[in-house]
């Protein structure tokens, strides 16, 4: 007995049986899990295996139907009822991506709440900017204090956001879901130096991450979910990459990069002279038939926004491109579209989708003009193109009428592939198209890319994850600081060294620059 | 979903509301039932319940229009002084203004996705520009004489239902079809969701937000033109208080300010609805102003309700 409760004060959180349903959803089933003070663990699972609802249960955001989670907070046992008394044991997770406010500058939103204060009351302006610098220098950020939170990157964002993390001093568990979805490698870098901090100071810390090589480099441990129940808790030296991955799916997944390539056919896309102030210069390029090719680039390389203005979403400066030979001029994403590109933005929820509407809505929003005559829609025929990308590509639920909203993110992203594939397009650009996926549903994406380039479209894959970009791509160019600054032809170089070789590329003259 | 199913939650509890209300009101009040009322309530009804299905419109997209009195107003003042002043023929006199309203719609669009001015600073814009355009024609002063077979217009009815309210109807139905089975409509909904997704997606965001507005700035000329019926004559101040009523009952029925949501049906109902309580009001001889009250906390109410509901798991 008195061991027992010894071994349980051992324990920074007990996770007791917990379940969790919503509507329709067994999210979380007896769920067990315990942390020690100063331990790293992974969190993985399947997009919808519950990790989001376990780490948001474990923060108070809602009550759990069955079950106990405790916190041993400085010798007592608590169970946080909401946010703010899980903030009170010193819980902390970076997803609460809401808690900087855009407008507000850098300096502001650390002290927010707690604002220095000079000998009148007032706020005391320079102290508060003297010690963000110095916050700011910890995390190797060079940025004016003063700027505003919205005119910064996503991936200083994010660093903001881990500043102010660092900031809390009675920090007991900290939690960090999808922690490097917006960060580029150096970045990651700071953040588990950051992480490794945290561990030294005895705080404990929840990674949940579908890159699966994260996890492998900085947890202790590692706890697999699968529809929200627990498979197993391994030390992280008793896994590898494939032990996880068939945890996660419960079966074997094989080789996820393994597709059939083609011998590219003619020319599709040629860009010539490609230039636009401030963001690139001088880009050229061109894409086959059946073509896979790969785009990599250190975050503000540019290699975003060379696509974003090919495709008409931004404006660019000069520069010639053509299709299938023809010169044409693109001005806006709709004349895009009706030369046959398409583009999944990098950002599925701010430019991928419309939350709100239905699936169905969203699987046709770029092609209305097939399914209508005379501007009036066959509402049949909208519901069966729904029905068949949905069936294809295995959107779950199955229902075209659920709000995308409701969707899992490996789901929307598979809607967000349906719409651009609904008008048919002859050229695909995808920007990060399995950011936040896990893994069976982007071995289900690269196969669609193989069926894609197998019915003679070109693929251009913009992807800073490194294993995916080599896995999959015939060729790839590397951008770096706004320059085409490499092309490497796959299989040119062997795949060992190939990925320093890239990221020797990608950094030549990236000095630290966004 | 449920803003594009024919009948959401929303327009159901909206229709008990109004039931319940009818019964009290006619328990309270015996002349509450009698054919003149019940005609003199669609009356009253038909043209706020206009202007707020071109309020919705705007407002599923994200927008609002502010304009919208001041547009009604202009049309009103135009339709009079072309008949008044100008012995126009009836039908040029009518046509011209909803012509002229569309432009001026179409104006607020341009201004707004050309220029990126936000949509509540554009049409504020037009709303006082407009009004003193109305006041510098009319000199500030009604205008009468219009023709008595147009006047006549808003005094008869077909089957019993005043003609001005099928109008309203007519419109209603239009816009839902528009809203339901077009592509103008789906990309209505796909911009007040999320303006650049609906821009990659290869959605002419301009011209769709253009024509929005236009066909705001349209069905506010006709508005005027009944308002102008009748009153068999002009005011300068007409259509001053529309453009806050129309959101209101737009958001009574269901639409969000946030956009991307709302129902032409659940408008028509609630415009209604706030109608029947000035009506009922009036009729069990309440105070008009403690009626304001009442319609001022349905509208809070009508939003709480909605945000609870929303709230869900």
């Amino acid at each position: 007995m008195a061991e027992s409760i010894m071994k349980r004060l051992e324990n920074i959180l007990e996770v007791t049986n917990v379940s969790k349903s919503f509507p329709g959803v067994q999210a979380l089933n007896k769920v067990n899990l315990s942390i020690k003070p100063g331990e790293i663990r992974g969190l993985v699972g399947e997009n919808g295996a519950g990790k989001s609802t376990l780490v948001k249960a474990i923060m108070g955001a809602f009550p759990v139907d069955e079950g106990k989670i405790t916190i041993n907070w400085k010798g007592n046992s608590i169970s946080p009822r909401n946010p703010i008394e899980a903030l009170r044991c010193g819980l902390f997770a970076n997803y609460q991506q809401l808690t900087i406010a855009p407008k507000l500058s850098i300096s502001e939103n650390l002290f927010l709440g707690k604002m220095p204060v000079n000998k009148f009351g007032l706020i005391d302006w320079s102290r508060m900017t003297k010690e963000t610098k110095r916050i700011l220098k910890n995390f190797n950020l060079d940025l004016d204090p003063e700027i505003k939170i919205e005119k910064l990157s996503g991936s200083q964002q994010t660093m903001i956001i881990l500043s102010k993390m660092a900031m809390l001093n009675e920090l007991s568990i900290a939690i960090f879901d999808e922690p490097t979805a917006f960060l580029g490698i150096e970045e990651t870098e700071v953040l588990f130096s950051f992480i490794r901090r945290l561990k030294e100071k005895q705080v404990s810390v929840i990674y949940v991450s579908h890159k699966i090589d994260e996890v492998l480099k900085i947890c202790d441990s590692v706890t697999v979910l699968k529809d929200g129940e627990v498979v197993d808790t391994l030390p992280i030296d008793k896994v590898n990459e494939e032990k996880l991955f068939s945890l996660m799916v419960g079966r074997e997944i094989g080789k996820i990069y393994e597709i059939e390539h083609r011998k590219p056919g003619e020319i599709l896309l040629e860009v010539k002279n490609f230039s636009s102030a401030g963001k690139f210069k001088n880009i050229n390029f061109d894409l086959r038939r059946g073509e896979i090719l790969g785009f990599f680039g250190l975050i503000g390389s540019g290699r975003t926004e060379i696509m974003r203005s090919i495709f008409g979403a931004d404006k660019y400066d000069s520069g010639e491109i053509k299709i299938k030979g023809k010169p044409i001029v693109i001005t806006s994403p709709w004349k895009a579209m009706k030369n046959g590109l398409s583009l999944v933005p990098e950002n599925r929820a701010t430019q991928g989708l419309a939350f709100d509407l239905p699936v169905k809505v969203n699987v046709n929003m770029s092609s209305y003009h097939a399914i209508s005559k005379g501007g009036f829609i066959n509402l049949k025929k909208e519901k069966d193109r729904a029905y068949y990308y949905v069936n294809t590509l295995a959107i779950k639920p199955p229902d075209v009428e659920r709000a995308v909203k409701y969707l899992s993110g490996g789901n929307q992203q598979k809607v967000v592939l349906s719409k651009a594939l609904c008008s048919e397009p002859e050229i695909i650009i995808l920007d990060e198209p399995t950011t936040g996926v896990d893994v069976g549903t982007r071995r289900e994406i690269y196969k669609l890319i193989e069926q894609l380039t197998k019915a003679g479209k070109g693929i251009i894959l913009i992807s800073s994850y490194l294993p995916e970009i080599i896995g999959i791509s015939d060729r790839i160019i590397v951008v770096s600081n706004g320059m085409k600054v490499g092309e490497v032809k796959r299989g040119a170089i062997p795949e060992k060294s190939l990925e320093e070789e890239l990221l020797k590329m990608a950094s030549q003259i990236h000095l630290g620059k966004e | 979903m449920r803003k594009i199913a024919i009948m959401g939650k929303t327009e159901v509890s909206l229709i008990v509301v109004i039931i319940v209300l009818m019964a009290v009101f006619s328990g309270f009040g015996a002349n509450f039932f009698s054919y003149y009322n019940l005609s003199n309530l669609l009356k009253q009804a038909a043209i706020s319940g206009i202007i707020a299905i071109a309020a919705t419109i705007v407002i599923i997209s994200g927008g609002i229009d502010l304009s919208v009195g001041s547009i009604t107003g202009m049309s009103s003042i135009l339709v009079a002084i072309l008949m008044a002043r100008y012995n126009f023929s009836i039908w040029l006199a009518i046509v011209i203004p909803i012509i002229l309203c569309t432009i001026i719609g179409l104006y607020n669009g341009i201004v707004i996705s050309q220029f990126r001015v936000p949509p509540f600073i554009a049409t504020l814009g037009t709303m006082t520009m407009v009004r003193g355009g109305i006041e510098l024609i009319s000199e500030a002063k009604t205008i009468v004489g219009v023709y008595p077979t147009f006047a006549s217009f808003s005094t008869e009815a077909i089957f019993g239902i005043p003609k001005m309210a099928y109008i309203w109807i007519f419109s209603a139905i239009l816009v839902a079809v528009i809203l339901k089975y077009t592509i103008f409509g789906r990309n209505i909904f796909a911009i007040g969701c999320n303006e650049e997704v609906a821009r990659l997606s290869g959605i002419n965001t301009k011209n769709t937000i253009c024509a929005i507005y236009a066909l705001s700035g349209f069905l506010c000329g006709i508005a005027g033109v009944v308002l102008t019926s009748r009153l068999a004559s002009a005011v300068p101040t007409g259509g001053q208080g529309y453009e806050l009523s129309s959101i209101a009952a737009a958001v009574i029925g269901g639409a969000s300010l946030s956009g991307g949501q709302g129902s032409i049906l659940g408008t028509f109902l609630g415009t209604f609805l706030i109608t029947l309580i000035t009506n009922g009001g009036i009729h069990l001889g309440i105070n008009p102003f403690v009626m304001d009250i009442v319609t001022g906390a349905i509208i809070t109410i009508a939003v709480v309700l909605d945000q609870l509901r929303r709230r869900g798991p």
